[in-house]
């Protein structure tokens, strides 16, 4: 199979982003990861690391859908008087700002700003030549945290504070963790609902696009989509961390867009890496 | 192409993960026999995920006295026994350290309280933990 550097590029750029992160967890794994409970978070903290992933599922570059490759993985947090910055810290946005602004045993309720990843351009494949870039998206809402024991259930609902979608996407997630000796496990699962405006923009096909690409005209509606994930941390050091993570969903909706190459409802990806926290 | 390199990648994985599973296993099987009258442990250091968890480490104690006696290995926050010996002058004993706290542990004469030597294993972490303010509204 013959790849263009470009297609090499976009390859390694989703690789990297949907793995660095496990993009598709969700804004509490990190909580569920460094076994925290009873409302309490890590303080600031950067990581990188070196990990290997494999993947299956859709893909807008390849006929097969299946990618497996190294990863470089970069995520921070800096906390500040109630004011937080995640950056690439499993969260349903890659970097997501936000206030604190209420705080007990049980609940905790955010404002958040997070921009999304773009969607396709004219660099991710050559069968998108003539397409309008797809932008990120800067998404502003509300997250609602519930803490029981070692279970985390998390709500949110956010909209395009930008109008580039003018799309809203709301989340439910459901998660918990275990600890076996110095092993930390932890389960998660999450429902998420994009509407017809977010998944429009993002996988929609206009026909004046169809007419410069060949591709098929599509109008994205609303979707509700799965995705867990189950995973392990181990702490080798003080600074060195070991991840293992096997992440589970589906696609159901979003994959009937003709911007794909390789349709599939489900997707599974496995992750394992070594990280460095300072 | 990507089969093989899935392949390649698929021993790699299987690979780290096996590594780091031997890691976690040593024994840390370094011979530190002890001089006359010194405590000494291995490893030193039990490393837990987060700050407040509980750290699981099996240590190894070894002791020495110059003389032969009845001696315990004492926990010193507690002053409960860890083990006892008749009539020896060196010991050495596996233990399952549990504890989210650094510990000190000592050997004794049988029902004397003074500690011969001591040594210290120290819980450590990799990420700090605190509690963030409760029930408080803050819209700026």
């Amino acid at each position: 199979m013959w790849y263009s550097p470009i297609k090499k590029l976009s390859l390694m750029a989703i690789l990297l982003v949907a793995f660095s992160s496990f993009a598709y967890a969700a804004d509490i794994a990190r909580t569920l990861r460094t076994n925290t409970q009873d409302n309490n978070d890590p303080d600031n903290f950067i990581e990188i690391g070196l990990g290997a992933n494999a993947f299956v599922g859709s893909s807008f570059t390849d006929s097969d859908g299946i990618f497996a490759g190294p990863s470089i993985n970069l995520s921070a947090s800096y906390n500040w008087n109630g004011f937080f910055i995640d950056v690439l810290a499993e969260t349903a946005e890659p970097i997501v700002i936000g206030y604190n602004a209420y705080n007990s045993d049980n609940w905790s309720f955010d404002l958040v700003l997070g921009t999304t990843d773009g969607g396709v351009s004219e660099d991710t494949d050559d069968r998108f030549i003539g397409i309008i870039k797809r932008q990120s998206s800067t998404m502003l809402g509300l997250r609602l945290t519930g803490y029981f024991g070692k279970n985390i259930l998390q709500v949110s609902l956010k909209n395009d504070a930008r109008g580039r979608s003018k799309g809203t996407v709301a989340s439910a997630l459901l998660g918990r963790n275990w600890q076996y000796r110095n092993w930390n496990f932890h389960g998660l699962v999450g429902l998420y609902l994009a509407d017809a405006k977010f998944n429009n923009y993002y996988y929609g096909v206009t026909k004046e696009e169809s007419a410069v690409t060949g591709i098929q005209t599509f109008d994205g509606e609303a979707a509700i989509t799965f995705n867990s994930s189950m995973g392990v941390t181990y702490p080798i050091s003080e600074n060195w961390i070991y991840r293992a993570n096997v992440g589970f969903g589906s696609n159901f909706g979003q994959n009937d867009s003709s911007l794909f190459e390789k349709k599939r409802n489900f997707h599974i990806g496995i992750h394992s890496s070594i990280s460095y926290v300072f | 192409m990507i089969l093989t390199y899935q392949k390649h990648l698929a021993s790699f994985v299987f690979g780290f993960t096996a590594a780091v599973c031997l890691y976690t296993s040593s024994t840390y099987a370094e011979n530190n026999s002890p001089k006359e009258n010194a405590l000494v442990v291995t490893p030193l250091r039990c490393v837990a995920l987060r700050q407040g968890q509980v750290c699981y480490q099996e240590v190894t104690f070894r002791w020495h006295q110059p003389e032969v006696g009845n001696y315990c290995l004492v926990e010193l926050s507690s002053s409960d026994n860890i083990k006892c010996w008749s009539n020896v002058k060196t010991g050495e004993v596996d233990f399952d350290f549990q504890s989210d706290k650094s510990l000190t542990y000592g050997i004794r004469k049988t029902d004397e309280q003074t500690n011969l030597s001591s040594v210290h294993i120290t819980v450590s972490w990799v990420f700090k933990s605190s509690k963030r303010p409760k029930a408080s509204w803050k819209l700026f």
